[in-house]
């Protein structure tokens, strides 16, 4: 992980400094926020993945290490469903909310509904599997 | 025991990674596949074949305003239809073609390269994909629309976008079309750094990733960046077509270079959101043709890293004319953006500096990349000059100039990809002597389109003009314009015919026909669901490689390097005689390495990977023994 929170840190005081200079030499309000808001995104990226970092008691992962072996890697990765139909109706309820800000609040009806419900198909799909 | 003795002499069976439990699939056919996948290699393909017809698409209004624009006094297209005509022809380019065929490549490419089974997180990733489509097709709508599409060129200026310059639909659907573009861009930013943060292979660390790969990682960072200053700004603009603020009216004291701060800080990094990836493949494909690996990995990277970390802080160069942005700040900031985009440069070039350089399809399409993205690059250099931006603001001079660097150095280098990957995408591999006819229309029609702008541009044609007199003198660059975008439209015939012909009746393959070095080219073409039967055991940053030349590995650099030398020296030491069983041929490469891992000591600069890393590889391994 040792990478991984060094780039996000590297970003984040990369934007701190840059926002400092501008905001002396410019004075000029809506870069410098910008700038700071993006220093603090990657502030926090890298305060969690400290964290993660930490909590795993800085014991490198099999991807960190120089000599790692395919088969340190064996077991449980991740969930990857292979087919869901979730995705696509939680798109066409997000069309549905966008299209409302352009021709008229009936169509955000129609984009809720759908949203909210592909929404718990989603959320749910990976316990009931 | 150095690592490199480990390596097994053949292939052998590394224990499946598994996955957790995999939903049973219903068994989708046709549509219901399409539309239900959640795999990262059919919405990569989505992405591209989505974002390829929008580049069509985008490319034939372009062919109608270089119609419009051919005769003085031209009536071809009426006045409001050629602004509706450029505003959309540069927001697809920008917004829905090249950003999301970078994420289309990354969303095949980036999971196999890293060696993960997926995304991080598939259905999100399906869902960014249904909102690009959105987009696309609530973009396209707006030409229905009553009051047409939006006219106001794709950066939208403010207050020409308020609603009583702009009213109707048509304008609100171009805020919701790119707003879901960049929602969907969001997405992929955060699914790709998860994929490439927790999803790697063991054994690839950070900087054994292709440059690929850390190219579109790179771009993720942009894209968190710079994303979410765009979907504010459109809320703002939103808000003032529809909810009665003023953000942008000046008439109530609104300010309408808040929009220009707000956009171009998006718009700047989005402009190396459109480049970086495109890096990324040339990398890899000049590598691969070099049978080198990259010249100065380490440094290649630090470049990635630094393109985009002052991308940040170049935005109002867009701005200089307004007279309103600090001019030393930035113009500091843009020439320094010069010199690691250099670096890039040498590092290509020195890739292909006595490598065994095959010209085939890809590397033809690259090595057009370098030539034309240089000339962009420069002309990008001459605008970061204030005094001259002040003559040529607004003129042709920036058409050509972004042209250069959008077509001449991302499109070039994406069909370069596509020539490159199509194997791997599809199992068959386009024929070579249609590509290459591709390349030279192409080429030939790129520059004889774009070239004579610069001049327009230096005689004072402003961009975005409808006609023009036949007075002013532009009627014949003008002419030769039309004539090269007619011959780079053209170019898509051979091309089209080509993957049309392959899919029909190509041959398959096998997983390897450029022998490839990264990982991707270890697995099947098309990859198996999962992607993975075996993996080679990862060493170096090109591991595929290492598997099928074992007698000509790549040397591994920085502080591994030294680890190994130090064991091989404690073993030679130790009367073990490890030493002389390193690789194949008997002195050369043990001592090459060894001598320039010891000499280069201590440090983790970039230049100590490529000491010990290049010179050792391309003296060794290539000058006779490529097969």
């Amino acid at each position: 992980m040792r990478g991984e929170w060094f780039l996000a840190l590297c970003t984040s005081s990369f934007l701190l400094v840059v926002a400092l200079i501008y905001w002396v030499w410019s004075g000029e309000v809506s870069g410098t926020v910008m700038l700071v808001f993006g220093c603090l995104a990657y502030g926090l990226m890298f305060l969690f993945m400290l964290t993660v970092f930490f909590r795993r008691k800085r014991i490198p992962r099999p991807e960190d290490k120089h000599d790692g072996t395919i088969e340190e890697g064996a077991g449980e990765i991740a969930f990857f469903p292979s087919n869901s139909m979730w995705p696509v109706a939680m798109g066409l309820g997000a069309v549905g909310l966008a299209l409302g800000l352009a021709f008229g609040k009936w169509f955000w009806v129609i984009g809720a509904i759908l949203m909210f419900g592909a929404l718990i198909g989603f959320a749910t799909e990976a316990e009931s599997r | 025991m150095t690592l490199l003795e480990e390596r097994p002499p053949e292939r052998y069976e590394a224990p499946e990674r598994r996955l957790t439990e995999v939903i049973p699939a219903p068994k989708n056919k046709g549509i219901l596949a399409y539309l239900t996948s959640t795999d990262h290699k059919q919405i990569g393909i989505n992405y591209m074949v989505t974002s390829f017809t929008m580049f069509l698409i985008a490319g034939a209004m372009a062919i109608l305003m270089r119609v419009q624009l051919a005769v003085p006094n031209n009536n071809f297209v009426s006045l409001t239809t050629y602004n509706e005509l450029f505003t959309i022809h540069g927001t697809i380019m920008l917004f829905l073609f090249l950003g999301p065929f970078a994420f289309g490549t990354a969303n095949y490419l980036v999971p196999i390269q890293v060696g993960a089974p997926d995304m991080a997180f598939p259905r999100f990733n399906a869902f960014s994909y249904w909102l690009f489509l959105g987009g696309c097709i609530t973009l396209l709508s707006s030409f229905l629309t009553s009051s047409g599409a939006a006219q106001w060129g794709w950066f939208a200026y403010a207050p020409l976008t308020e609603w009583i310059h702009s009213p109707g639909p048509g304008g609100d659907l171009w805020i919701v079309g790119v707003a879901l573009a960049a929602f969907s861009s969001m997405f992929t930013g955060i699914n790709l750094i998860t994929t490439v943060f927790c999803l790697r292979a063991p054994g690839m660390v950070m900087f054994r990733m292709p440059i690929f790969t850390w190219n579109q990682l790179v771009t993720a960072f942009l894209v968190l960046l710079a994303f979410p200053v765009l979907s504010a700004d459109l809320a703002l603009l939103w808000a003032d077509r529809h909810l009665g603020t003023n953000f942008f009216n000046p008439a109530r004291g609104g300010q309408p270079i808040l929009w220009q701060d707000l956009f171009w800080f998006f718009g700047h990094p989005e402009v190396y959101i459109l480049a970086l990836p495109f890096f990324g493949m040339a990398t890899e494909i000049i590598s691969t043709f070099s049978r080198k690996p990259v010249f100065g990995y380490k440094g290649m990277v630090f470049a990635t890293l630094s393109i985009g970390g002052l991308s940040m802080g170049v935005w109002a160069h867009h701005m200089y004319t307004t007279g309103a942005v600090l001019l030393p700040f930035f113009t500091i900031m843009t020439l320094l953006i010069s010199v690691p985009t250099g670096i890039k440069f040498f590092n290509w070039i020195g890739t292909m500096f006595r490598g065994s350089v095959r010209l085939d399809s890809p590397m033809l399409f690259c090595l057009g990349f370098l030539v034309c993205f240089l000339l962009g690059g420069f002309t990008g250099i001459m605008l970061a000059l204030p005094p001259l931006d002040f003559q040529l603001h607004d003129t042709y001079f920036v058409v050509a100039h972004f042209h250069y660097v959008l077509f001449g150095g991302s499109v070039f280098a994406a069909f370069g990809a596509i020539h490159y990957w199509f194997p791997k995408f599809t199992g068959k591999k386009l024929d070579e002597r249609l590509a290459k006819i591709t390349f030279v229309i192409m080429f030939i029609g790129f520059n004889l389109c774009f070239f004579p702008q610069h001049d327009l541009g230096l005689r004072g044609m402003q961009r975005r003009i409808a006609t023009y007199p036949s007075s002013a003198g532009w009627s014949f660059l003008n002419m030769i314009s039309s004539i090269g975008a007619f011959i780079l439209a053209f170019s898509m015939l051979p091309f089209l015919i080509n993957v049309w012909e392959t899919l029909r009746k190509g041959k398959k393959v096998g997983p390897n026909p450029w022998d490839g070095m990264t990982l991707e080219w270890v697995t099947e073409s098309p990859p198996i669901p999962h992607n993975f039967e075996f993996i080679p055991p990862i060493r170096s940053e090109r591991p595929v490689w290492d598997l099928n030349h074992p007698d000509h590995p790549t040397l591994p650099h920085g502080k591994h390097a030294r680890e190994m030398a130090r064991e091989r020296r404690e073993a030679a030491m130790a009367g073990v005689g490890a030493g002389g069983a390193l690789g194949g041929s008997a002195t050369g490469p043990a001592t090459d390495g060894d001598g320039h891992v010891n000499g280069h000591g201590n440090g983790d600069s970039p230049g100590d990977g490529n000491g010990s890393n290049t010179p050792g590889d391309g003296g060794d391994g290539f000058g006779g023994g490529s097969p």
